[in-house]
């Protein structure tokens, strides 16, 4: 036998066990890939959020003020005295570890600081260590610590690696949401001028010109135009839609990813389609906006304060268009916002008094549910459609399709859309599937890249976060032949694709509005040869 | 000793090191939920560490080339790839498989010419980890074009409105 070290001898002085410590003694090792770049100081100053400067997640001077630690203090102060579910979610936690292996970061990185108890806890032992006595006195056996820029680094880099999915608060038998202790983590974070640039220049853009992208009006227009030209080429049929229509009944809101960024531009295709089709048949009277052109809000993952701001400009717009009621597109967190939160945000008399309880002007439905923010889901607006019998559907056109469905976390999670989407989906599609439970309704798996996570550099954390959904994917496309990812999110819509070419690349992600919009029979259109994608319908595939 | 009935015969033991060579590279916390629950949802991580692991090491056992591990070795070195290891981390576990397996013959043949039956044990395991490392760089580059291509896909429709794309990046 040779002499030749054994194989393991090899690797014998290398060690590839992380060490054991105590959470508190191991510093949040800052990887690439992991993070998101930091805020560009312009857009921090657009916005008015103080301490707008230039500085790099590696380096280990972040340019912090002077008295960072007395802003923290104060900041989280205000917000224990403001948010009273921040501060019972501060004191009543009994770590009974329910949430731990719930959270998809945590899931596909082992890294245990991505389970929602210890996330939240790095904010938790701070509050102990320096706002209560006996987390004063005892410190770390209390569970205490001290506010360090060691710590502070720390908070940003996890807050950044929860996509504030409320995944872990279904499970938690306290109700305790580590998503509200992320928000007000981000919060602090924002006080010294610490956000991510892929939420800073979007806030920025969307204060500015009305969307993420910063498209101006014309712009805007001509996108949608040039969907109009598609359209026709591909059903004989030409859109006319309404911009900025002063009287029009309903105003229509969807998040600019819908209107530039593909998939997402097929299933505006399809918003587009629908409209037209119920105001040649109905009579139905929708105004889109160069203004409202963004639902999405990336406000909230800023600041209660942003957050708000970017919202009212839907019913600013609202109000000065005059219309009864908002129907929104196909996007997560703006329902987050307007569901969970507008309502404290803006109080009772925000909201122009010529709107309305929400009524589908062609089956006289009456959206009880939206009485108080003026604003219906397009899920549930097509859903009543459909069951009124309102749209002529021909699901053959979507038989290459098997569909499988994302509850995307907003709308599932945030407001309980889990059976309107499945409805229209089913009275489209011939094949429906859906993932195995546990993965999807309340318990659906984030996309991995929320809470303004979809950025490019953070790719691996992306793809980290988004392996639970894409896992339950795979299962269905492999058992049962699904070769499509339905949701009704434009974040999903962005971040889905990549995470399938990862996991599961058989498979292709679309919105709900698109597969309608296919499967929709104009009176007198000519016969259509591709979907809305260019591609054949079956049976009109080349010989 | 015949080494294929042998490997077979001790294939749950010899897989359950396997697995945790690469369950230890993680913090405990995590290695302990890798390791816990079998369900192949809640657990995706460790269920497919298991599982592909088994498969690997039974096809390998039964004399077969590595290639017809790629499958299941592509599945695991996708996960590693980005949990933001080294590579040769993220690869460790590859030719642990050798030293597992020596350990295990020597134990069953005390004293006895165990290393040269497996030559060619060896030499297979070498294929796995060179098939490894195509495997692993090759999901790393899809990380590096799904990067570089991030900014091109928001704005890719406004740039083809616009008549900024040349005519085969508007195809692509
Ligand atoms: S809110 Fe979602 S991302 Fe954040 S800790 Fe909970 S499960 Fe994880
Ligand atoms: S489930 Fe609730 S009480 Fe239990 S550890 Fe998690 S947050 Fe704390």
């Amino acid at each position: 036998m040779s002499d030749l070290p054994r194989p393991e001898a090899l690797f014998a002085n290398i060690d590839y066990t992380p060490p054991k410590a105590d959470w508190m003694d191991v510093p949040a090792d800052i990887k690439p890939g992991r993070y998101c770049y930091a805020a560009n100081p312009e857009s921090v100053k657009y916005v008015g959020l103080p301490n707008a400067h230039k500085w790099n997640p590696l380096d280990e001077d972040w340019g912090l003020p002077e008295n960072w630690q007395e802003i923290i203090f104060n900041g989280l102060r205000e917000r224990l005295h403001k948010f009273r579910s921040f501060k019972i979610f501060m004191d009543i936690c009994v770590r009974c570890g329910a949430c731990a292996d719930k959270c998809h970061f945590f899931i596909g990185s082992g890294d245990p600081k991505n389970m929602p108890v210890l996330r939240a806890e790095l904010l938790r032992s701070v509050y102990r260590g320096e706002f209560t006595t006996f987390g004063k006195i005892l410190g770390r056996f209390a569970g205490g610590r001290k506010l360090t820029a060691a710590v502070l680094k720390e908070w940003w880099y996890y807050f950044f690696q929860c996509s504030e999915c409320r995944r872990c608060s279904v499970f938690c038998p306290y109700g305790i949401d580590t998503a509200e202790v992320t928000i007000i983590g981000r919060e602090l974070l924002n006080l010294l001028g610490l956000n991510i640039d892929w939420i800073a220049t979007p806030v920025a853009n969307c204060y500015r010109t009305g969307n993420h992208l910063g498209i101006q009006p014309h712009a805007f227009f001509d996108m949608i135009d040039f969907f109009c030209d598609d359209i026709e080429d591909i059903t004989g049929i030409r859109p006319e839609p309404n911009f900025n229509q002063k009287g029009a009944d309903i105003l229509f809101i969807t998040p600019s990813g819908d209107v530039f960024a593909d998939p997402g531009t097929y299933t505006c295709m399809g918003y587009l389609m629908l409209f037209e089709y119920l105001k040649r048949e109905y009579g139905l009277s929708v105004t889109w906006s160069t203004y409202a052109s963004e639902g999405g809000n990336f406000g909230f993952f800023t600041s209660h304060e942003t957050m708000k701001r970017l919202n009212s400009k839907m019913y600013m717009e609202a109000d000065r268009l005059g219309v009864k009621w908002i129907l929104g597109g196909e996007c997560g967190h703006m329902w987050r916002v307007i569901h969970q939160y507008m309502d404290t945000l803006n109080g009772p008399d925000f909201q122009s008094s010529r709107m309305e309880t929400p009524v589908n002007p062609i089956t006289g439905t009456v959206f009880k549910n939206a009485a108080s923010t003026k604003m219906v889901h397009i899920a549930e607006f097509t859903a009543d459609l459909i069951k009124h019998g309102k749209l002529n559907l021909n699901k053959k056109r979507n038989a290459n399709i098997h569909l499988t469905w994302h509850d995307s976390c907003n709308p599932a999670r945030g407001m309980g859309l889990l059976d309107e989407p499945r409805f229209v989906a089913k009275s489209v599609v011939e094949k429906f599937t859906d993932m195995p439970e546990g993965t999807i309704r309340e318990q659906t798996f984030c996309c991995g890249g929320g809470a303004g996570l979809n950025a490019g550099e953070n790719d691996e954390l992306r793809m980290m976060g988004g392996l639970p959904r894409a896992n339950a994917v795979k299962y269905v496309h492999e058992k049962y032949g699904v070769n499509m990812l339905g949701c009704v999110c434009a974040i999903d819509r962005a971040v889905l694709p990549n995470s399938m070419a990862y996991w599961v690349p058989e498979v292709s992600v679309c919105g709900l509005h698109e597969l309608v919009a296919n499967a929709l029979v104009f009176p007198g259109e000519k016969e259509r040869e591709t979907d809305l994608r260019g591609e054949d319908l079956p049976g009109m595939e080349d010989e | 000793m015949e080494l294929q009935k042998f490997l077979t015969d001790n294939h749950k033991s010899i897989c359950a090191q396997w697995t945790d060579a690469i369950i230890k590279t993680y913090p405990e916390e995590g290695a302990k939920f890798f390791s816990g629950s079998a369900n192949q949802f809640s657990n995706p991580v460790g269920h497919t560490f298991r599982s592909n692991i088994e498969r690997m090491f039974l096809a390998l056992a039964r004399g077969a080339d590595a290639s017809e591990c790629s499958t299941d070795l592509d599945g695991i070195l996708r996960i590693r790839a980005v949990q933001g290891f080294a590579p040769s981390v993220a690869l460790c576990f590859l030719p642990a498989l050798k030293e597992i397996v020596y350990r295990e013959v020597a134990k069953a043949n005390p004293g006895g010419a165990a290393a040269d039956s497996l030559h060619d044990w060896n030499v297979r395991i070498d294929r796995l980890t060179m098939l490894g490392f195509d495997l692993y760089m090759a999901a790393r580059e899809v990380l590096w074009k799904q990067k570089a291509n991030q900014l091109y896909n928001r704005t890719h429709k406004l740039l083809e409105r616009a008549n900024l794309l040349k005519d085969e990046e508007v195809a692509g």
